[in-house]
């Protein structure tokens, strides 16, 4: 990608968080949720009208909205994303607390995955309407069909109740309390990269530089393993950056099953304490991660891929 | 040297080629000539027992050097194709793989033939790459096969298929996407290649007027079988073949004379 | 006998079409399929029975009968899918088949919006908006609405644009065909049925989806027995009971599965080049 692009794309990300800001404002805006109220019942205690009403002139709920919104919008950019009420600490103090985890989840999750989808999609397309490519085509479908909170519970009955391998809360940070929620995540998403990765090594398979290659004599496993293979990962890097978003928004559901100290777990606390600036927060972090990832991704592929780079 | 007795080949049980018989000897060029579909490709592509998906020789037999090709193992396919038995296609560059350049494609092919170093293995490649009149073989051999011209990619695939001197070549249209001045050049480079090496070359075509130009004996196809064979004088001239001569007036003249 | 022949044809098709059918069946007669078991009521005296004779897929911590809750759950999520495929159906269709019909700024409008959506996390941006707007049924069906109208959107955009220019469209726009003539006659025809395929096979994801967010507590609310909560509830006492949340779980998979059938077998037989 040309240095053109990259800004473009920079720029895009901008115009993006703009407009997604713009929309969690307003929805926050219309809510029927009273976060002041929220606030102090959150702390236990019953506030008068007199009160309710003070706080709302102290926090500037009483302005017009757009005034509101670029308060916040300005604060934001000054990496200030205001206060949370329920936890009663900064937001991004909260938010930079979370990521690491949830990275760590997301990342280990993806190793996993790979670990399960590429040689069982590779193994099903070069053995492919065999027996072999039937099971795990048959297992990738019904894997696709489990609801991922599903398996996590299940793996949870399986291996923390009934054999006690890992431990049901999932706090510690160590691998041990990684692997359960990280193989919940992985095994829906390796579910459909299997097949995914039949898909592109077939799709290679049928190349005519798999002819030019045999017809040369050159070995069938150094066709496959440098040639073929190779080449196949690369549509998927694309497929890739995408599936990040489903991941970021899995790893919430997971990290609630697992009690797992990520930004997901927090988010959905966030929401169901009415928790405005947090959820606004995490929503513009969410997407930021994302579409940051994406470019990168996006960019690496042009570089790999030398009929990209190279094309005038 | 090269025996197809009675050969039929089937996709899934469907006869695509019948009855083909062919008996070729060192250093002879022969033709294939027919409309796409008439089978002349799957012939050429069932010597090297390179049949795509569910093709089989269901009767009849090919031999090579006296032995028969049907009864080899894998591995002895492999280390005849590409050494005794060569191929080039229509378009070589797109039977490399896209994504590597041509030197790792050639040194990749060098050494599945050879226990050799990579740098000689390299020096191998720029030499065959010299040796067929393409200037700087560094060069290519650091280029994607995607930025080189048609010709060009042309005689790089030549260069690749002669590297180990193969006593037959096949020639699958080797210059239907190249422009006239080029089909020309690779044309006479084909020819060269025989001069030179002695080498045996099949090649199909759809061009009747490259048949001429190039062959020994030339083989009429049609919907799977053999339409009409000869001689290249005998088919160019004496013929009475109707489909040949259909396929003859089909050629363009030049000057008043054909170019045949 | 054309019917007969059509079942026969297809046979795969006609098989998940009768699993699905009964289970719509099954939700609609949900009183008579669960045998007068009312879903709502249970005595403590009967709590946490794991599965026997009287209950055969247990009893929760209220004593209710799980399986009448999972049956009466049907109702629930099979109502909220078939109307978040419907909407996301109608609304980005519609916004697609205009934007790719009137092109300009109409155009511009629609797709920056749509490149927007995709340029975000799906389940994140439904997350909140189910969030913010409170915990229901009909927020989680708007939320995943929201996020997931802008798949149709391109896709009946790109079929409309393949068909704009074409020499018999011009023509009949010249002759004087109004506009929602067009639309309707020409434009929708040619974009329906690549739609329908897409919506068939979206039912699976989407009803996982809707469970997720029940799931989480952003869906229905307690006591209407739905299956993704259900599972919410059994996640509390899995070491003790976990037949409270293996059977909703079940119930899920089992209709994800029958209806993804349900729509490859569709493709296959609608658009059979695609694999």
């Amino acid at each position: 990608m040309s240095k053109k692009q990259i800004l473009t794309r920079i720029l895009h990300i901008f115009i993006v968080l703009l407009g997604i800001s713009f929309i969690t404002f307003l929805l926050t805006y219309m809510s029927p949720g009273d976060p002041v109220r929220n606030m102090f019942t959150a702390t236990g205690v019953m506030p008068t009208e007199e009160l309710v009403e003070q706080t709302r002139q102290e926090m500037g709920l009483n302005d017009p909205f757009l005034v509101q919104y670029f308060r916040w919008l300005g604060n934001c950019l000054q990496g200030d994303f205001g206060k949370s009420y329920s936890l009663n600490k900064p937001v991004v103090e909260l938010l930079a607390g979370r990521i690491l985890p949830t990275l760590k989840l997301a990342l280990m999750s993806m190793v996993m995955m790979l670990l399960l989808a590429v040689p069982f999609g590779v193994l099903s397309a070069l053995y492919k309407d065999s027996w072999i490519d039937l099971l795990i085509r048959g297992v990738t479908f019904l894997g696709c069909a489990m609801p991922n909170f599903w398996v996590g519970l299940l793996l949870m009955l399986l291996l923390c109740v009934y054999v006690p391998v890992f431990p049901v809360i999932s706090s510690a940070g160590d691998f041990k309390s990684l692997f359960l929620p990280a193989l919940t995540l992985a095994i829906a998403m390796a579910a459909k990269y299997t097949r995914q990765v039949r898909t592109a090594v077939l799709e290679e398979l049928s190349q005519d530089y798999v002819i030019g290659a045999q017809a040369r004599g050159v070995k069938k496993s150094q066709i496959i393993w440098r040639n073929v293979f190779p080449n196949a990962l690369l549509p998927l890097i694309t497929m890739f950056g995408l599936s990040i978003g489903s991941l970021l928004g899995g790893t919430s559901v997971v990290e609630v099953i697992f009690s797992y100290p990520g930004l997901g777990n927090l988010a959905v606390s966030a929401i169901t304490s009415c928790d405005y600036n947090l959820i606004q927060g995490y929503v513009l972090w969410m997407s930021l991660i994302y579409m940051v990832v994406n470019l990168i991704v996006d960019a690496s592929y042009i570089y790999i891929d030398p009929r990209m780079r190279l094309k005038e | 040297m090269l025996e197809i007795k009675n050969a039929t080949i089937s996709y899934k049980n469907v006869p695509t080629v019948q009855d083909f018989n062919l008996n070729m000897k060192p250093g002879q060029i022969i033709s294939l000539v027919g409309e796409s579909g008439s089978g002349k490709t799957t012939v050429i592509r069932a010597v090297l027992g390179l049949l795509p998906g569910g093709g089989k020789v269901t009767s009849g037999d090919i031999t090579f050097e006296g032995t028969s090709v049907l009864s080899y193992s894998s591995e002895q396919w492999r280390k005849i194709r590409g050494a005794d038995i060569s191929m080039i296609f229509q378009d070589s560059g797109a039977m490399m793989n896209p994504t590597r350049k041509i030197g790792d494609v050639f040194i990749e092919y060098i050494k599945t033939h050879e226990k050799i170093s990579k740098k000689d293995a390299w020096d191998k490649g720029v030499q065959m790459l010299e040796r067929m009149r393409l200037p700087s073989g560094d060069n290519i051999m650091c280029s994607y096969p995607f930025q080189l011209s048609g010709g060009m990619r042309q005689r790089v695939g030549i260069a690749m298929a002669m590297t180990y001197q193969p006593k037959l070549l096949l020639a699958d249209e080797p210059t239907s996407a190249l422009d006239v001045t080029t089909q020309a050049q690779i044309v006479r480079q084909m020819l060269n290649l025989r001069d030179t090496y002695g080498t045996g070359i099949i090649v199909v075509t759809h061009n009747l007027g490259v048949a001429a130009y190039m062959s020994d004996y030339i083989v009429v196809m049609k919907n799977g079988r053999m339409e009409d064979q000869g001689n290249r004088d005998y088919i160019l001239h004496e013929s009475e073949n109707a489909y040949t001569k259909t396929l003859l007036d089909a050629v363009p003249s030049l000057g008043g004379e054909r170019f045949v | 006998m054309k019917a007969i022949n059509f079942f026969k044809k297809y046979k795969q098709f006609s098989v998940f079409l009768v699993l699905a059918l009964l289970i719509i069946l099954a939700a609609v007669f949900a009183p008579i399929v669960s045998g007068g078991v009312d879903p709502l009521k249970g005595s403590l005296a009967d709590a946490m029975l794991p599965p026997c004779k009287e209950h055969i897929f247990g009893t929760d911590k209220m004593g209710r009968d799980i399986y009448a809750r999972v049956i009466y759950g049907a109702r629930a999520s099979l109502t909220s899918t078939f109307g978040v495929v419907a909407l996301i159906f109608l609304v980005g269709s519609t916004l697609g088949i205009i934007a790719g019909y009137f092109g300009g700024w109409i155009d511009a409008v629609i797709m920056r919006i749509a490149d927007m959506m995709l340029a975000f996390p799906g389940l994140v941006l439904a997350l909140a908006v189910a969030g913010i707007m409170g915990a229901s049924i009909k927020n989680a069906i708007i939320a995943i609405v929201l996020v997931s109208w802008t798949k149709y959107a391109r896709l009946a955009r790109s079929l409309v644009l393949k068909i704009r220019n074409r020499d018999y469209v011009s023509a009949a726009i010249v002759t004087g065909s109004k506009t929602p003539y067009m639309l309707v006659r020409y434009m929708l025809p040619n974009a329906l049925p690549t739609l329908v395929i897409t919506a068939a096979t979206d039912i699976g994801a989407m009803m996982l989806e809707l469970a997720a967010l029940s799931f989480l507590g952003f869906g229905a609310k307690p006591p209407t027995p739905e299956w993704g909560y259900m599972l919410n509830e059994g996640r509390a006492c899995m070491q003790t009971a976990p037949w409270l949340m293996i059977f909703p779980g079940l119930a899920i998979f089992v209709v994800v599965v029958v209806f993804n059938m349900l729509g490859d077998s569709l493709r296959d037989i609608l658009d059979p080049k695609t694999e």
